[in-house]
């Protein structure tokens, strides 16, 4: 058994899209946010993205997963979740499954990616603004009441 | 129809270059490209042909197109745009996302194009992309170019032109160039050169004016300029021309004033000798001012016609970095930015040779050259060179490719290059080509011999129809990789080239020991061969690296340099340009220091450096680039899509930094690519591990299994292969079905080597924990039996045979028993025992089964009994044995069927070997040539056990004949197993008539030959020929030492008597003495009898053991026989010497003499000369004594 620190993720992973619907292994992963994403907005303009292993057994699920929603035009398109299983956490996949799938959205058109950091949301705002993604000024920061702050959502945008 | 034919028609007629509208109304690629228009004067704008602006996306993105567009049409490489646009970013990030943009790019620009057609307008060439458009379809450059026409007009005196030539161009500024990018330094410098490009066009203008009398307007416009820009000295000298010949000598002056107080106050300048002319001119009223101004013409264009990108000073053609010697994909296409193929630095000995070849074949004699190297030491790119020369001197060139590992079809190479050479594909090249990749099966001669060699020999009448009337070269690159079948055709082939206009130029890598048997043979044989020859190509130099350098960049390369490059990659070209590109993409090129090659954190091999090179791609074009070596060197797009589950568009934008790279060529005419070295995807693909190896086999399986549909025929190696490869990760029933199924085609086919592989293959991706896989292990391993026994692999068919015997028994299947069983039944030349051994279990095995056997099965029976009849050979029980044979002979006598009758009667011919049955031995030989539709190994086989009969009496008229149709049938069949027979028995005839240079060369080809099949007897016969080659030349007392060895072992007791002989000879009698007690003087009455007998008898007449009386008694009656071992592989004299010397030695002088004078005349009969003055000088010797 090797130990943790030189667990290294696989050297044949590839960004796929699968389709978005919650029986796929991608949309298991994805499942909560993909089912109220489906609830918003149609079918068509979800999409989901998952890194999975080309040299795992076919059956084996993904090893992370995005979730997608654009808007009519395909220029716009909003992050809805990013997500990647246990065992393979910390080992940079996130950022990696984020710099593949920005590269994906930029060569089908998209413009500009936003992300709606909710109180709560995790690692990932930190790793949106790490790779470009800035605070919109729009979200208003100003708050009367002590202690609403951190409870106020933004919203990270990065133009491609 | 008028109207519809007038429709259709029309568009072609407009070939003006106007707009060209395909039959669906879409404009179609080629003229769409044409008519889109790419506009720097102003915001970086493309419009299409129907003037729509396109969206071109964000700013870098627009950014990357500036940068394009700028630079075309020639490359801008992958690391300068890179370097330009992401200076903080990670070379692999940084490169999936330019390639994002470019797929965008592409999209917009070519909004027609399906995602699976090449590109027209972006390309992408090594070392990164290009814009490929005509120069006319860039703003500024139709810009600069009227404005040097207007220039030109006002020179030439034609100032009314002036106004018509550049009002176009004049309104097509949109403003500052490039005004979209006003902090890219790139875009500045353009920005600033148009700017004066435009500024002297006006001033040209305005020039005009003025030579056309319209001075007010000219003053106007000069006063205009001046306001942007009021340090032009020329605009001031325009001016004041203007207003002076506008009758305006005072406001002229003034303005001559005003500039010198500017220049004066802000800068600190008197105004130009040119400007103070002027002035005093005016003051003068001088009557040249009413014409041109000479001195004061307006400021030449700029002089870059074409806009060319900011930043280095190197002109674009030179900015490609490198040209490395790894092959190019065919031709630089025409607007790809003019890439200069890489001279071969180092090759001209090689060049020379090959110029020569050439020339030789223009007058009509071909042959083989075989060019080996290390991998990446530039074998293909000299085959390329060659593949150059021969197109100067008007040779047919056709290129065919091996491929490794087993995915490729039986004759792989000569199918490419028959393809290739039969442009028409029609008559009879396509016939045999039909042949050959079995679509046409070959007829069925139920002799797969026979097959083969008609097929072989048809391929030579086709190429040398082909060749008739031109002189073809065929370049087969790799031939290491090539399948058994494709080398025996070679080797086949390569005897007679050098009566045919047809050179095969054939690159591999050095054998190593471990090469595999099918090359070591077709090497072995095709070096005998009249017309080959070798060329080793070796290492560069630290010399001729430095002028290597010296090519690829103007700098001149230090020799501490070349040298520190020659440690580093050992002088290998490709190693050397992988490290030059590697370099490259760091630095740039020209400021290459030794240091840096020193310092590269490379350690060793060229795979090092090529994982570098892949780890600055996107990881997921790391990703398919690993998937796509589990395919191999040629990558099928579609195979690829379909293994990874990604859609085409997405895998040729993740591939295309690979390209751009040069680690992949896209293949022209298609979308598929290969992998520009093979070390390349050897890289790649030993990095991965092996369960991802398994993983990966088994997906791209599966996509081909997909992909094929209906036709898995002719994909079933590949399937093969790559299920095999998987068969450990779940696929393990797809490699055994796949495998038995390829290994059946082969065998149809005629390449039986192969059909040996694949079932080899097959039995090892068998799954031990399957239901029934034993059962199906019985079934294959017969297969592996019989088609190792077709090759001659007599050792490895035993061995399959005896396990799916133990294994059928264990089972209780009596079928598989028998089936496997009877298969050493079959026709052949010895028994398949080693010397003296007789498997008892076989034996029990065979006799069971004939026990249980049901009566009516005759057929079986037959088989059974000739089998059980052989096996019995070696032991005590041989007359049963040839009881049994001859019990089957009549058996098959009364089933009627002429084959199981050859087989039989070929059993008994071997048990009847013995000196009491020689009689019967010889007529069943003969009986067997009477029977009709023989194969010819049979036939040959059954010669051969009749022709010691015949050298025993002397007929050598008769031998030789025969042994000449021998020699002519071996070469049809190539069986090494024949071969080395047949050869053998050549051996025993040179020795016989003292021909020992001949002799020597046979015994080591047949030596070669045997080696090559399992049979017992390489080693014991090579001592023993070794032995008596030097006897017979009267060099006694050699080769004790390793007789009296070999002699140890069980299994060579045949040499026993040779040792012994070879003792006495050295005159060690007392260990000749000790050996005869270790080993005793038995002389078994099988086909060695009558040669070992002999050499007792000449041991005896020197020891006197054993016993000479004896020995008489044995040799006497047969004293006018020629000693010959077996099927004559050791051949001399008469017996009556040896009979003669017993006599001698037990006292009958009178005996002796008769036999000595026999011995001398016989030899004096048969014109054996060396033989007859041996007898007369024993005759003198016992006349003497």
């Amino acid at each position: 058994m090797s130990s943790p620190s030189e667990f290294r993720p696989p050297s044949t992973l590839l960004l796929r899209e699968v389709p978005a619907h919650t029986g796929t292994a991608g949309g298991q992963i994805l499942a909560p946010v993909l089912t109220a994403a489906l609830r918003e907005a149609s079918a068509v303009r979800c999409r989901v993205y998952v890194l999975s292993d080309l040299a795992g057994p076919a059956a084996a699920p993904p090893l992370a997963a995005a979730l997608v929603e654009t808007d009519p035009a395909a220029h716009r398109a909003r992050l809805r979740a990013l997500t990647v299983i246990g065992p393979y956490r910390g080992l940079g996949l996130e950022r990696r499954l984020l710099g593949e799938l920005l590269t994906e959205l930029r060569a089908a058109g998209v413009r500009q990616v936003c992300y709606r950091a909710e109180p709560g949301a995790g690692d990932l705002p930190a790793l949106l603004r790490s790779s470009g993604f800035t605070g919109d000024e729009r979200t208003p920061c100003q708050y009367d009441e002590p202690g609403i702050g951190p409870l106020a959502v933004t919203w990270l945008i990065r133009e491609l | 129809m008028e109207t519809a034919l007038g429709v259709i028609r029309s568009p072609a007629i407009e070939m003006d270059g106007a707009v060209r509208v395909s039959r669906t109304g879409v404009p179609d690629d080629a003229s769409a490209a044409h008519d889109l228009d790419f506009r720097i004067l102003g915001p970086l704008e493309v419009v299409d042909g129907a003037g729509t602006v396109l969206d071109l996306g964000s700013r870098k993105q627009r950014a990357v197109l500036a940068l394009l567009t700028l630079s075309a049409p020639h490359v801008v490489p992958l690391d300068q745009l890179i370097d330009r646009l992401w200076t903080n970013e990670l070379p692999s990030s940084a490169t999936g996302t330019l390639q994002a943009y470019i797929s965008q790019l592409r999209r917009v620009l070519e909004p027609w194009r399906s995602p699976r057609s090449p590109a027209r307008v972006l390309r992408t060439r090594e070392p990164g992309y290009l814009l490929d458009i005509a120069s006319d379809q860039l703003d500024a450059n139709r810009f600069t170019r009227a404005a040097e026409a207007a220039h030109a007009a006002l020179a030439e005196g034609r100032p009314e032109d002036v106004d018509r030539v550049l009002d176009p161009a004049l309104s097509s500024w949109r403003g500052e160039p490039l005004a979209d990018f006003p902090d890219d330094a790139f875009a500045r410098a353009t920005a600033a050169r148009l700017a004066e490009v435009r500024l002297s066009a006006l001033t040209v203008r305005a020039e005009a004016w003025l030579a056309m009398g319209r001075h007010a307007e000219a003053a106007v416009e000069a006063e205009r300029l001046l306001q942007h820009d009021p340090y032009r000295e020329g605009l001031w000298a325009l001016l004041m021309r203007a207003l002076y010949v506008g009758h305006r000598q005072a406001e002229a002056l003034s303005s001559y004033q005003r500039c010198r107080v500017m220049l004066g106050e802000e800068l600190g300048l008197v105004p130009s000798p040119e400007l103070r002319r002027l002035e005093r001119a005016i003051l003068e009223q001088d009557e040249t001012l009413a014409g041109t101004w000479p001195s004061a013409a307006a400021p030449a264009v700029a002089s870059a016609v074409r806009v060319s990108p900011a930043g280095r000073t190197r002109g674009a053609g030179q900015e490609e970095g490198p040209t490395p010697p790894a092959p190019a994909a065919g031709e630089p296409e025409p607007g790809a930015g003019g890439r200069r193929p890489p001279r071969l630095v180092g090759r001209e000995p090689y060049l020379r040779r090959i110029r020569e070849r050439l020339d030789d074949l223009g007058r009509g004699t071909g042959g083989v050259l075989l060019v080996s190297g290390e991998s990446g030491i530039g074998k293909t790119r000299l085959a390329e060179a060659a593949a150059g020369l021969a197109a100067e001197r008007g040779i047919t060139v056709a290129w065919s490719r091996c491929a490794e590992g087993s995915g490729v079809p039986a004759f792989w190479p000569w199918l490419q290059a028959l393809q290739e050479l039969d442009g028409t594909g029609s008559g009879e090249p396509s016939k045999v080509v039909a042949s050959l990749s079995g679509v046409d099966r070959a007829a069925d001669t139920g002799d797969p011999d026979t097959a083969r060699f008609l097929l072989y020999d048809a391929v030579g009448k086709t190429l040398g129809q082909l060749t008739a009337t031109s002189p073809a070269l065929i370049l087969m690159d790799d031939v290491h990789w090539a399948d058994a079948a494709s080398l025996k055709l070679l080797t086949f082939l390569g005897g007679d080239l050098h009566r045919m206009p047809l050179l095969v130029l054939a690159t591999m890598r050095p054998e190593s020991g471990r090469a595999p048997e099918p090359l070591a043979d077709a090497l072995g044989e095709l070096t005998r061969q009249r017309g080959t020859e070798r060329m080793g190509v070796t290492a560069l130099t630290s010399e001729q690296i430095a002028d290597y350098l010296d090519d690829v960049d103007q700098a001149a390369a230090s020799p501490e340099l070349a040298d520190a490059l020659r440690d580093r990659t050992g002088g290998n070209p490709f190693f050397l340009g992988e490290l030059l590109r590697l370099l490259a993409s760091v630095h740039s090129l020209d400021q290459v220091a030794v240091e840096d090659v020193v310092a590269l954190a490379v350690p060793d091999g060229v795979s090092d450096v090529i994982t570098q090179r892949v780890s600055r791609l996107p990881e997921d074009s790391q990703t398919l680039l690993r998937a796509a070596a589990v395919i191999g060197r040629d990558v099928d797009s579609a195979v690829l899509e379909t293994a990874t589950g990604i859609g085409g568009a997405r895998l040729m934008m993740l591939l295309e930094p690979a390209v751009a790279t040069g680690l992949l060529i896209e293949v022209d005419g298609g979308w598929d690519y290969r992998f520009s070295h093979a070390l390349v995807r050897e890289a790649l693909y030993a990095r991965l591990s092996r369960l991802q190896r398994a993983q990966l086999h088994g997906r791209v399986g599966e996509a081909i299994e997909t992909l094929a549909r209906g036709d898995l025929a002719s994909r079933l190696p590949v399937l093969a292969h790559h299920f095999g490869m998987a068969a450990r990760v779940g696929y393990s029933e797809k490699a055994t079905s796949y495998a038995a199924q390829a290994a059946r085609q082969a065998a149809d086919r005629l390449a039986y080597d192969e059909a040996v592989m694949f079932w080899e293959q097959a039995l090892a991706s068998l799954d031990p924990s399957a239901p029934d896989s034993a059962s199906t292990r019985c079934t294959l391993l017969i297969e592996l039996g019989r088609a190792r026994r077709v090759t001659g692999n007599v050792l490895g068919a035993r061995v399959a045979l005896d396990e799916t015997v133990t294994l059928a028994g264990r089972l209780g299947d009596d079928a598989a028993v028998i089936e496997a069983a009877t298969v050493f039944g079959g026709v052949t030349l010895w028994n398949w025992r080693s010397y003296g051994v007789v498997d008892q279990g076989m034996v029990g095995v065979l006799e069971d089964q004939l026990a249980r056997l049901a009566p009516e099965l005759a057929f079986r029976r037959a088989e059974l009994l000739g089998t059980l009849g052989v096996e019995l050979y070696y032991g005590e029980r041989r007359d049963e044995g040839r009881r049994h044979a001859a019990e089957a002979v009549e058996l098959a006598r009364g089933i009627g069927d002429p084959r199981l009758l050859a087989r039989t009667l070929n059993n008994f011919v071997i048990t009847a070997w013995t000196p009491e049955h020689d009689e019967e031995h010889h007529r069943a030989a003969e009986e067997i040539l009477t029977l009709p539709g023989l194969p010819r190994v049979t036939e040959i086989i059954a010669r051969l056990h009749r022709m010691p009969a015949l050298l025993r009496a002397g007929m050598l008229a008769d031998y030789d004949a025969e042994l000449a149709r021998c020699l002519r049938m071996t070469a049809e069949v190539r069986m090494p197993e024949i071969e080395a027979q047949v050869t053998f028995a050549a051996v025993g005839r040179a020795m016989l008539g003292g021909d020992w240079p001949e002799a020597d060369r046979l015994a080591a080809m047949g030596t070669g030959s045997y080696r090559r099949t399992s049979l017992w007897g390489a080693d014991p016969l090579k001592l023993i020929y070794a032995f008596f080659s030097d006897w017979c030349r009267g060099r006694q007392g050699a080769h004790v030492r390793g007789l009296v060895d070999a002699g140890a072992d069980d299994s060579n007791r045949l040499l026993r008597p040779t040792a012994v002989l070879a003792a006495v000879e050295a005159g060690e009698e007392a260990l000749a003495h000790r050996l005869i007690d270790r080993w005793g003087v038995k002389a078994e009455r099988d086909w060695s009898w009558q040669f070992v007998t002999w050499q007792w008898g000449l041991v005896a007449t020197r020891i006197s053991r054993p016993d000479p009386y004896c020995l008489l008694a044995e040799l006497e009656p047969i004293a006018g026989e020629l000693v010959t071992l077996g099927t004559g592989c050791v051949s001399w004299g008469a017996l009556h010497d040896v009979v003669a010397r017993l006599k001698r030695a037990t006292g009958d002088t009178a005996g002796a003499l008769h036999h000595a004078e026999a011995d001398r005349d016989t030899h004096r009969r048969l014109g054996l000369r060396h033989l007859e003055n041996r007898g007369a000088a024993l005759l003198r010797e016992l006349r003497g004594g």
